[in-house]
């Protein structure tokens, strides 16, 4: 059960648990009554005093006995990672005076498990910080608890408490220059286009014809030119125009640097992986082109995120920002995705590792059909060290067949850059700066 | 997540709950316990062996009758060995099998690899050292005034077999005793 509340979203469980005998204390019970037993038979009392710390203990629990009707709530708060150091988590558990002390096992999404016992009065308030090393949707925390009580004569049955989901945002790259697609459209926009409008760069003086404004009169040039009455002069301008952007997210696998779990998770990924980069790059291209008055749109192959259509503004980003860091793989195998359709004139941005053809074949048809498309290399920099001979000859025989792959791209038309650049070679900014070029007027 | 996160320290997840013990340590607390018991008890015997795996049983298995049996063996045995009296071995076996039972209540709840928050333990310490004190004093008190009765031979088998017995005998009542309240 969860619910919102001013100042955070809360995760809550609120269960009644199993109470159940502690068996060293049943035992305890009956060696005692054996003792007590031996001690009435054989008329020696060292058996009765050697039982008597033993009842003692079944008294206490006997005076202590839980009951059933409590319900144990447990309430979990995550906190915003604003200084990208961690998510925060608040756990608060509220326990009856039956509990002598908690125990409780937490997930984290670092890939952690703690396990630890701690009193009722510091089970009320359990603070930490979790470190998150992907985005997108994550499960930060998860727990299991049981409570001792009877003065150690009872004790619950492991019980779940809430888990705990965020959606992690990728982290946004600056990017100073970014590369234009062949034509921009529109008759407004935050570039020059050659079509005559109003908002661009000056382009010629005309007389005056139907349709032009009359605040575009330029009186010196009609002074001077004029030769009939009525004869009008006007300052004319090209319009500017958009520039679409479509950003395609292959968000069909996701794959680490460990090449030893490509071909399935053993556990948590903790170092960074594809998809990480893809939504880092969607996120850092979003961000630079909707600073600069372009529109962006988007696009998933996986199909898990929602489509996007071409749109500015802050809310747009918001908007956008939040659809990236959906896009995750469904975990089945995608067989068949249809190209998705993206407008006219658009500069076509593909982020895939290109370990298949799917990505690969569609930027092909872009470029064929037109538009400028780059190819955003979302493979992170892999180590071999712990891949097995097998693994890292299947892993040469793949990079060959990518290498192939991205060659064929580029004979097409296709603009390759690599995300995670390895030590020494151009980060990408610098690669979409070298990608900058005078756009074509129309 | 290329170069944000690099070179931050990574935060802990674990909660800051102050100076803790390993679970581990219980478990061995409960090794020496009995170990102790036993060979205040029955000296170095064959029994001893015994004693030493029972109470290695113990500490492994805290949910299983080792310690109480355990117990029961070495209440027999000093019984059997004819030393009468408010001694040294019944002050032992006293505290050690008190101890057995109380450690060995929180290491049957206790996930294997937990870290125990100090302050957790204080309260069975208080009521061990609470009921260890009034029974030593009641010891005392008794055993100074009646005289021990001879030894039997034999009778640290019926320790073993009436032990075994018992158990499952009190099987039917400790429940019954102990259920919740409603």
């Amino acid at each position: 059960m969860s619910d919102a509340r001013p100042g955070g979203h809360a995760d809550r469980t609120s269960l009644r648990p199993r109470w159940s005998l502690n068996p060293a204390v049943g035992y305890a019970a009956a060696a005692a009554a054996l003792l007590a037993g031996l001690a009435l038979v054989t008329s020696r009392p060292e058996f009765a005093l050697i039982a008597l710390p033993l009842f003692a203990i079944v008294a206490f629990g006997v005076e202590r006995r839980p009951r059933r009707s409590e319900v144990v709530t447990t309430t979990t708060r995550l906190a915003p990672d604003t200084d990208a150091t961690g998510v925060g988590y608040d756990t608060r558990f509220d326990l009856s005076a039956d509990v002598d002390a908690l125990a409780v096992v937490l997930a984290t999404a670092d890939g952690t498990t703690h396990r630890f016992a701690v009193t009722p009065e510091t089970a009320r308030r359990l603070i930490g910080k979790v470190a998150v090393t992907h985005s997108g949707p994550q499960e930060i925390l998860r727990l299991h608890y049981s409570a001792l009580g009877a003065a150690g004569a009872a004790f619950t049955s492991p019980d779940a408490g809430p888990a705990s989901s965020r959606l992690v945002p990728p982290p946004r790259l600056p990017i100073d220059s970014l590369p234009l697609p062949q034509r921009v459209v529109g008759i407004t926009g935050a570039h020059d286009s050659a079509t005559p409008g109003d908002g661009g760069e000056f382009r010629d003086v005309a007389l005056f014809a139907p349709g032009d404004r009359l605040r575009r009169i330029d009186w010196k040039v009609t002074a001077r030119r004029a030769q009939l009455p009525g004869d009008l002069y006007v300052r004319r301008t090209f319009s500017t125009a958009d520039a679409i952007v479509m950003l395609v997210i292959d968000d069909r696998d996701e794959v680490s640097a460990d090449i030893s779990r490509w071909s399935g998770s053993k556990g948590p990924l903790t170092s960074t992986t594809s998809l990480d980069l893809a939504r880092e790059a969607a996120a850092s291209l979003a961000s630079a082109y909707l600073a600069a008055g372009d529109r962006v749109g988007m696009r998933d192959l996986a199909g898990t995120a929602r489509s996007v259509e071409p749109g500015g503004g802050t809310r747009h980003l918001q908007r956008l920002q939040t659809t990236i860091a959906t896009a995750a793989p469904t975990g089945r195998p995608v067989k068949t995705t249809r190209t998705p359709i993206v407008p006219a004139s658009a500069l076509v941005v593909v982020i895939s590792s290109f370990l298949d053809d799917l990505a690969a074949t569609m930027a092909v048809t872009w470029a064929s059909t037109g538009h400028r498309v780059l190819a955003i290399d979302t493979l992170p920099q892999v180590d071999v060290a712990a891949a097995s001979r097998e693994e890292r000859t299947a892993f040469q025989l793949l990079m060959l067949e990518r290498t192939s792959r991205l060659d064929g791209m580029t004979a097409s038309g296709v603009e390759p850059v690599r995300w995670d650049a390895a030590p020494g070679s151009a980060v990408p900014a610098v690669r979409l700066r070298a990608l900058t070029r005078p756009r074509r007027i129309r | 997540m290329s170069d944000t996160n690099r070179g931050r320290a990574t935060p802990t997840s674990f909660p800051d709950i102050g100076p803790t013990v390993p679970a581990l340590a219980l478990s061995a607390l409960t090794f020496i316990a009995g170990a102790g018991a036993g060979f205040l008890v029955l000296g170095v015997s064959g029994w001893l062996v015994v004693a030493l795996l029972l109470a290695l049983g113990a500490a492994a298995v805290p949910r299983g009758p080792f310690a109480a049996i355990l117990i029961v063996l070495l209440a027999v045995a000093l019984v059997a060995g004819g030393r009468p009296g408010y001694a040294p071995p019944l002050i032992g076996l006293l505290a050690a099998g008190h101890l057995l039972v109380a450690v060995g209540s929180l290491s049957a709840w206790l996930p294997r690899r937990a870290s125990v928050q100090l302050a957790v333990l204080r309260r069975p310490l208080l009521r061990y050292l609470v009921v260890q004190v009034a029974a030593q004093i009641v010891a005392f008190a008794v055993l100074a005034l009646i005289r021990p009765a001879g030894a039997e031979a034999g009778s640290v088998w019926l320790g073993l077999v009436g032990a075994i017995a018992a158990l499952a005998l009190a099987a039917v009542a400790a429940p019954l005793l102990l259920r919740p309240a409603r």
